[in-house]
Formats: C-alpha cells, sequence, structure tokens
C-alpha cells in the first residue's frame, strides 16, 4: 500500500534545486514556478505550495535570486525571479549533490534487491 | 573654507545614506477581486509573521497573486468558485506554519549582522544629522535668548546657584546639549535600519539595541570622553546614553510628532527639547551677563581673610606672576621681607575656594576666600628661589569655580598665619578637564 505523503517527504529538501533549476532559463513568478516544475515532471510531482514561497524568500535572503516587481493586467501585481550569479554557483553545486545522493540511493536500493 | 566643506560633506554624506536605506517595494494590494475566505486566509498569515509592515504587505501581495492564479486555474478545470478557492487554500497549506516558515525565512543570521551593522553605520548618520538640526536650532535660541530674553534669564541667574563657570563650560555644555539631540536622533535612526534590514519590527529589535547602545555610550560618556566638567556639563553628558534610549523606544513604530494632534504630545516633546536649550541660553546669557553677582548672598567683611588665618603684622610675600597650565598651575612670589619670613616654618601656599565680592563683576575676578570653607582645598610648599618664592599646584581635577591663594607660615607661637595678601585681584577660574567619572569621584 501506497503511504500518502511519501512523495512529500522525498521532496523536501529538493524545493530548492527544483526553483533553481527552472528559473536558469529565465525570470518566472512564484505560480509560475510551480507550474514549471509540475510541466517539467510531467506531472508527476510540484513542490508544496506552502513550502514553494519560504523557499524563494529564503534563496533571496541567501542572494541567490533576486525579486522584481511587475504589474499585472490578471489581478494584483507579480513579484519576479531571476537566479543571481551566486544561484548559478549553489545550482551547479545541488546539482552534484543531488546526483552523487541519488547514485547512492539507487546502489543502496540495488544492493538491497539483490540480497 | 574647512568648515563649509566639512559641512557640504557631511550633507552629502546625510544624502547617501538616506538613499542607500532600504525602501518599501510594495503596498497592500487591492483584495476585492478575491474571495472572501481567501482574504480571510491572507489576514491569518498577516497576523502571525511579525515582520515589518512592508515586507508584510509584500507577501501578501504576493500571496494574494497566487490565489488569484490558482483559484482561476482550477475554476478553468471545472470546480466553482467556492471549490476552487477551497482547493487554493488548501494547496497553500495552514496559514499559520506558512507564516512561521516565511519568518524564518526573512529573519536570518545573515541579515541581522547586515541589520547590526547598517543600523551602527545609520547611528553615526544620525548622530551627525541630529548634532547638525540639533545645534542650528540650540544656537538660533542661545541667539535669540541672548537678544531677547537677557532681562529674564539674568533675573534667574541672579537668583539661582550659578551653574556655569564665567562661561568657561559653556562652550562644553553647549556641546553636551547638542549630543543629546543627536543621540535621539543616533537612536531613531539606527533601530530603524536595523528593523529594516533584518526584518525584524522595531519592537522586536528594539529593547536589545536600546540596551546595547545604552552600555556603550554609557561606558563612552563615563570613561572615555574627556571634557571640561561642570555641574551643567555632567548631567547633559549623562543624559546621552538616556536620550540614545529613548530614540530607539519611544513611538518605535509611529512618527514621532503625530500629525493632526497638537495637544498634549506636541507640547511634551517641546518641553522635553526645550528644557536642554533653555539650560543652555541661560547659561550662556550669563556668563556673557554684565552685572551678575552670581552665588548665594555673602555679606561683605573686610576681616574675612583674618578668619581665615590671622595676618602678620607685615606683608612677607607679595604675587609676581602666575603660569597657567595643564596640569600645573604655578605662581611665583616676590619676597618682601626676608627676616620676617626667617621666623616661620612650614611655608606654604593654600588654595581657598573664593566668592565673589557683592557688585564686583564676575569677569573681574574679584574674589574673597570663602571662610565657610574649613580648610584649603590644595596646598603647595613654598619653594625658595633667590629672591623669588614658588608654588605649584595640580588643579585639572579640582572642582573648584572661584579660588584665592595665599601664603602661610607657622610662627613661633605654633599658630599658622597669613603671611601675604590674597593672590591675585585676578584669581583665575579652575577648569576641571576630564571625564565624567573623573569629575565624580575628585574631591568636591
Amino acid at each position: 500500500m501506497r503511504r500518502p505523503g511519501i512523495r512529500t517527504q522525498l521532496l523536501k529538501g529538493t524545493t530548492p534545486l527544483l526553483v533553481l533549476s527552472v528559473l536558469r532559463d529565465g525570470e518566472l513568478y512564484g505560480y509560475e514556478i510551480a507550474q514549471r516544475i509540475r510541466e517539467r515532471s510531467g506531472g508527476a510531482f510540484a513542490p508544496s505550495e506552502g513550502a514553494l514561497y519560504p523557499a524563494l524568500h529564503a534563496l533571496e535572503a541567501e542572494g541567490a535570486l533576486t525579486a522584481t516587481w511587475r504589474e499585472s493586467d490578471k489581478g494584483p501585481r507579480r513579484r519576479y525571479y531571476r537566479i543571481s550569479q551566486h544561484g548559478g554557483s549553489l545550482l551547479a553545486e545541488h546539482e552534484r549533490a543531488w546526483a552523487e545522493f541519488s547514485i547512492g540511493v539507487r546502489r543502496a536500493l540495488g544492493e538491497t534487491g539483490r540480497g | 573654507v574647512a568648515n563649509i566643506l566639512l559641512i557640504v560633506a557631511l550633507l552629502a554624506l546625510i544624502g547617501w545614506a538616506m538613499r542607500s536605506r532600504p525602501k518599501p517595494v510594495g503596498s497592500p494590494p487591492t483584495l476585492t477581486d478575491l474571495p472572501g475566505e481567501a482574504r480571510g486566509f491572507l489576514d491569518r498569515v498577516d497576523c502571525s509573521l511579525a515582520l515589518p509592515l512592508e515586507t508584510r504587505a509584500d507577501i501578501r501581495t504576493e500571496l494574494a497573486a497566487h490565489l488569484a492564479d490558482s483559484i482561476a486555474a482550477i475554476e478553468a478545470e471545472g470546480l466553482d468558485e467556492v471549490a476552487a478557492t477551497r482547493e487554493a487554500l488548501a494547496r497553500l497549506g495552514n496559514p499559520e506554519e506558512l507564516a512561521r516558515q516565511m519568518r524564518r525565512a526573512h529573519q536570518t543570521t545573515r541579515r541581522l549582522l547586515a541589520g547590526a551593522a547598517g543600523g551602527i553605520f545609520q547611528a553615526a548618520v544620525g548622530a551627525v544629522e541630529g548634532y547638525v538640526a540639533f545645534g542650528v536650532v540650540l544656537f538660533c535660541f542661545v541667539v535669540i535668548g541672548q537678544a531677547s530674553l537677557r532681562p529674564a534669564i539674568t533675573f534667574m541667574t541672579d537668583h539661582l546657584p550659578r551653574i556655569d563657570q564665567q562661561g568657561l563650560a559653556t562652550t562644553s555644555a553647549f556641546a553636551a546639549a547638542v549630543a543629546v539631540g543627536a543621540a535621539f536622533a543616533a537612536g531613531r535612526r539606527s533601530v530603524q535600519e536595523l528593523a529594516a534590514r533584518s526584518r525584524h519590527t522595531a519592537r522586536q529589535v528594539g529593547l536589545p539595541w536600546a540596551a546595547g547602545g545604552f552600555t556603550v555610550l554609557a561606558w563612552v560618556i563615563l570613561f572615555v570622553n574627556t571634557a571640561e566638567q561642570s555641574w551643567l556639563v555632567v548631567p547633559l553628558e549623562l543624559l546621552v546614553p538616556f536620550a540614545f534610549a529613548a530614540g530607539v523606544l519611544v513611538r518605535m513604530d509611529r512618527p514621532l510628532i503625530p500629525r493632526g494632534r497638537h495637544f498634549p504630545p506636541k507640547v511634551g516633546y517641546a518641553i522635553v527639547l526645550g528644557l536642554p536649550v533653555l539650560v543652555v541660553a541661560s547659561a550662556a546669557v550669563g556668563a556673557t551677563s554684565p552685572s551678575n553677582p552670581g552665588g548665594d548672598a555673602y555679606s561683605f567683611n573686610t576681616s574675612v581673610l583674618d578668619r581665615v588665618a590671622p595676618a602678620t603684622a607685615t606683608t612677607v610675600a607679595s604675587f609676581e606672576g602666575m603660569v597657567w597650565g595643564q596640569p600645573l598651575v604655578q605662581s611665583s612670589w616676590t619676597i618682601d621681607d626676608t627676616q620676617t619670613l626667617a621666623q616661620y616654618r612650614d611655608v606654604r601656599f593654600e588654595a581657598w575656594r573664593g566668592t565673589l565680592i557683592p557688585g564686583e563683576r564676575e569677569d573681574r575676578m574679584d574674589y574673597l576666600p570663602d571662610y565657610r570653607y574649613a580648610g584649603p582645598f590644595a596646598t603647595s610648599p613654598a619653594a625658595r628661589d633667590g629672591s623669588e618664592l614658588l608654588g605649584s599646584f595640580d588643579l585639572s581635577h579640582v572642582r573648584a569655580t572661584r579660588w584665592v591663594i595665599f601664603l602661610t607660615g607657622v610662627g613661633p607661637d605654633g599658630v599658622r598665619y597669613r603671611l601675604s595678601g590674597a593672590m591675585p585681584p585676578e584669581s583665575v577660574t579652575t577648569h576641571f578637564s576630564g571625564t565624567v567619572w573623573d569629575w565624580l569621584t575628585a574631591s568636591a
């Protein structure tokens, strides 16, 4: 039986990586970021919307993102985020860490399967 | 020219500092398009944020935009507005938890350190700003006071104990009074900067910031800063750390002077700010007053000197001159009667507190020894140098304001006699130069 929330648990900690990776292509606002991640994963997952904004603001506080307000014809103004130079370095660091982690997990799972 | 350049540089610094301060980038959005349930959710987030107003407004706007997009997208999938709103809100999760996460994202140690650094810088800018502004106001007041309030203030100084010393301490008093205003401006400006940069409310950071600033300033005022101290200057200097703390804590979240309300707040501020102004103006006017008896009522008595020490039949030495230096005051006396001098032992100069002869002008320094004191406040052995007697007094930490010196010696009968007249009719006022702590712990 599939445990509810297991995907959320797996996604925890990857939100900054996912956010930085979609912003590599250009600036987006919060809702667009969530949509873009969902599209890229083929609808398989998206970060919790409640966790997305704290992650965006934390990355901005860290200097990985810069934010700009733009007027919108669809209601309130949007806050667009753009990746900074520091954010680019941070993304590369996250990607390396994720690659090592996922390889390790695969190996561990393979060994468990053989045992 | 140098002063003008300095003022221009200071104004440029203030202008630059004001431009460099973080400005609010958002304002509360118009939320009338959002369903009531969504507005209620945003209100709950807002109530739990505990962030500066402009940051809260930014977050509210951003979440409102998100909800508007999210509700529209869900409605496009076929749900009605009520169901779409509930679904959009459910995706954002618990509003209090969201607020807590947002607060943690904003209030980082890095921002706190940056805020503290910015606060210190803005404190310096605020101090300059306050010094210039309050200095100009005080200067104008003193000038106006001298021109128009002279009779009233002269009356005050004639009937109250003198708090300045012939105007010698007035410059220090002026500087100290201006420093009170500067400290207030520094406190207020610095806490605003700290709160804005660290993303805290002024109320959250105000108390520790005020305590820290108070401690540092109190230490500097008590133990580091040296000035010409007096009963006027010391209280003003001691007010400086309190003024800083008041600048940080008083009406920290609101404009200092409420708009549209004139009484009683503005009257209260006028009194608080006006008091040091009045004190300094009073001292300044008193210092330049052409006729100022000063001190307590004093009945002139020609035998005052004899009350202090009985005089010998002849004058043994007469005053020649004085070299006024820091920390030593050296006086030289001409020996008039060597034979009589030889009959006395333990010959020394005694410095007594003086009192102004009634009716005489303060600036002429016509003092007599104040015989209400039991003894001299300083003594110096009379060192003989040929036909001269030399005395040397260290008065740098003596709080006497008026004083006189004369020569004494112990006669054959064992009684100490006065061997000279009171020196000089042109007696001088001591300058107490040191820290507040030196002054408070010095012999009275």
